[in-house]
Parts: structure tokens; sequence; C-alpha cells
């Protein structure tokens, strides 16, 4: 199934809402704490806690933002699939989202659970790798073939 | 001889002489009297209208002092200037360390960005801590790109710390946010924000995408 995040842009506005938020302007740093909750675009995005990083122009108002670290329950929702682990990581640059710890993957019917998974933001295409130690490494997967329609 | 009709007039005239020689006695006194009241007439006033203050309903001696277009100046540990003005205040008494101010705009010099900057309606400025508790419109633009609207705030204008809450509103560098308290740390340009924070993030666009 296409999945809506397919070239997602990801220099769209942010919207994040929280408890607590510390701003560190000369580290660049913006800590978010509770409730954590990131939306751009299509995706959603929540955790316990988020740190941006971000350095501001002087000439432009507009912050360039590096990257998002989640950390906490971490999960990942659109329209096309939802994905969740212990700790996620944004790379603007990039257009790539890491989502590590116990990571579920739920696209369409199915589930796919792994250690640790890359998200590419470009092709919409997630790539899920179990790496050596916990259970047995493997990923774990269930697919489901959509019935045929009768 | 004397006819009837002269009997007749001559009690008439009696009663008429004793008339005359009456008001010939009354009339000049009369005249006097009104003479010397009209002739005395000033100097009688002033003793009738005059009246005395009974001491109950003075009121006490007013000892606070009104001022306008105050200006303190202040330096802090190392130097660094504040400066705070009002439109008006008021002092309980010339010794009072608080001045209670309206219309109110501080500046706190800072290193490395631009002043620190704050404005309010009203508030009261202690002398001897060199501190402020603003109540109303409270604006704040500080040099690291902070310019937040707040219901009330505390500046201590040496360690050039504010706490402020009630609906703050306002942009930072990073973007345009809510919250319910915060607190300002100017000279490590730090601010941590508490209570239903929001914040609206514009990132800069790349040339090349």
């Amino acid at each position: 199934a296409q999945s809506v995040l397919k070239s997602h842009d990801t220099y769209q506005p942010i919207d994040i809402s929280a408890d607590r938020l510390e701003m560190k302007q000369k580290q660049g740093r913006a800590i978010f704490r509770g409730a954590v909750t990131v939306t751009q675009g299509e995706m959603t995005f929540s955790s316990e806690t988020l740190t941006v990083f971000y350095a501001s122009n002087t000439e432009s108002e507009k912050p360039s933002i590096s990257r998002l670290d989640a950390e906490g329950t971490v999960t990942l929702v659109s329209k096309t699939e939802s994905l969740s682990g212990d700790w996620g990581v944004y790379d603007v640059d990039e257009r790539l989202i890491t989502i590590g710890g116990n990571v579920t993957f739920r696209q369409g019917e199915s589930i796919l659970k792994g250690k640790r998974l890359e998200f590419d933001l470009v092709s919409g295409i997630a790539k899920l790798d179990g790496q050596s130690g916990g259970t047995d490494g493997r990923v774990k997967g269930s697919f489901s073939v959509p019935e045929k329609d009768k | 001889m004397a006819s009837t009709k002269d009997i007749s007039t001559a009690s008439g005239e009696k009663n008429w002489d004793r008339f005359i020689v009456l008001m010939q006695v009354i009339l000049p006194l009369a005249a006097l009297v009104l003479g010397t009241i009209t002739v005395l007439w000033p100097f009688l006033n002033d003793q009738e209208v005059s009246f005395t203050l009974s001491t109950e309903d003075v009121a006490q001696g007013d000892t606070a002092v009104h001022m306008t277009n105050l200006h303190y100046v202040g330096t802090d540990a190392i130097n660094r200037l504040f400066h705070v003005e009002a439109a008006t205040g008021l002092q309980e008494n010339p010794s009072s360390p608080r001045v209670r101010l309206n219309d109110i705009r501080a500046e706190m010099a800072l290193d490395e960005t631009g002043p620190a900057k704050v404005q309010a309606r009203t508030g009261i400025y202690r002398t001897k801590e060199n501190t402020l508790s603003l109540v109303g419109g409270v604006h704040f633009n500080t040099g690291s790109g902070y310019k937040l609207d707040m219901a009330g705030a505390e500046i201590d204008l040496k360690k050039h710390i504010a706490t402020g809450q009630g609906a703050i509103q306002g942009s930072s560098k990073l973007g345009t946010l809510e919250a319910n308290r915060i607190v300002i740390y100017a000279d490590t340009e730090e601010a941590v924000f508490e209570g239903g924070i929001k914040l609206h993030i514009e990132p800069k666009r790349p040339e090349n995408n």
C-alpha cells in the first residue's frame, strides 16, 4: 500500500504541544517534556520527551531545524501506518525517521516487530531490521493478503 | 366766634399736631440708626459671617510622595546598567523602600545580546532589592529574541531573572508560543515554560529544495 508519507515535506510548519519546555537559545536546543505531541503535515509524532535541535538565523526570522530526538513511548502515526518504539530520531535534512527499541510497525493488516526501523520520507518505505541480541534478532512479522473481491 | 365746622376740624388739627411732633423725633432717629448701620456694615459683616473650623474633620497631613516622570538607574553586580522609568509614582512616605508605579518601562543591559526590555501598566518597585512586581499588560522584549505578553511578572533587575504568568503569548527565535508560566534567565538566554505549551515552528527551507 502506498504510504501517505511518501515525499513528505520535512520543511513544512511543525506544531508541538507539551507540559514543559526548556529553551536553551545558546546551544540551539529546545527540550519538551510531558505528553509531547508533534504534528507536521500528515504525520503525528508523540513521546514523553523531545529535543529539537535548531539554529536561529539572524537575517530571516525562520530557524533552521536540523533534528528532533524523541524518547519514551515514541509513536509515529499517519493515515496509512503507525509505528512505535522506545526512542526516535527525525533527521529533517536527510528526510529520515529512525525508531528504535522494541519497534512495532503496522501498515494496513500487516504487523512487523523488530529492534530498529528506518522510515524513508522520500520513498515512503520502512526498513526494519532485527539486530543481534534480544530474542533471536530475527524480524518477526505477519502479513495478510487482502481478500480477493469476489 | 368759631363755626361748628371749625370745632370738628380743631380736634383733627390737634391729632395732626401730635403726629408732627412725634415724627419730628422718630424720623431723625431712624435716619441716624440707618446711617450708622450702613457705615459700619462691613465691620459688622465680618463678625457675623466668620466661622470656626472644628479640629476633628481636618484630614491627616498627607505624607505620601507623589512623583511624575520617575527614572531610577542602577547597576548590577558587575556594573551593567539597568533603569526603570514610570509616568507616575507614589511612595507612602519618603523613606519607604516601595514605590507604586504606573505606565512602567524597565531595561536591563546584557552582555552578549541586546538589552532586555519590559513594559507594564502598573507595578511596585522595591528600591532596596531592586525588584519589580508588574501587573497588567506586561510586555517582554529580550535581546535573545523573546517578545512575550503576559498578565503579570516579577523581575529581578540585578540577577536579570524574570518570572511571568497568566496567558503568556508571543514569539521566540524558534517560533510563536503559548504557556501558563515562564522563567527567563536573560544572561544565559535560557527560558523555562510550563503549563499548556504550544509552539508553532516555521522551519527555514534550504535553497536547493
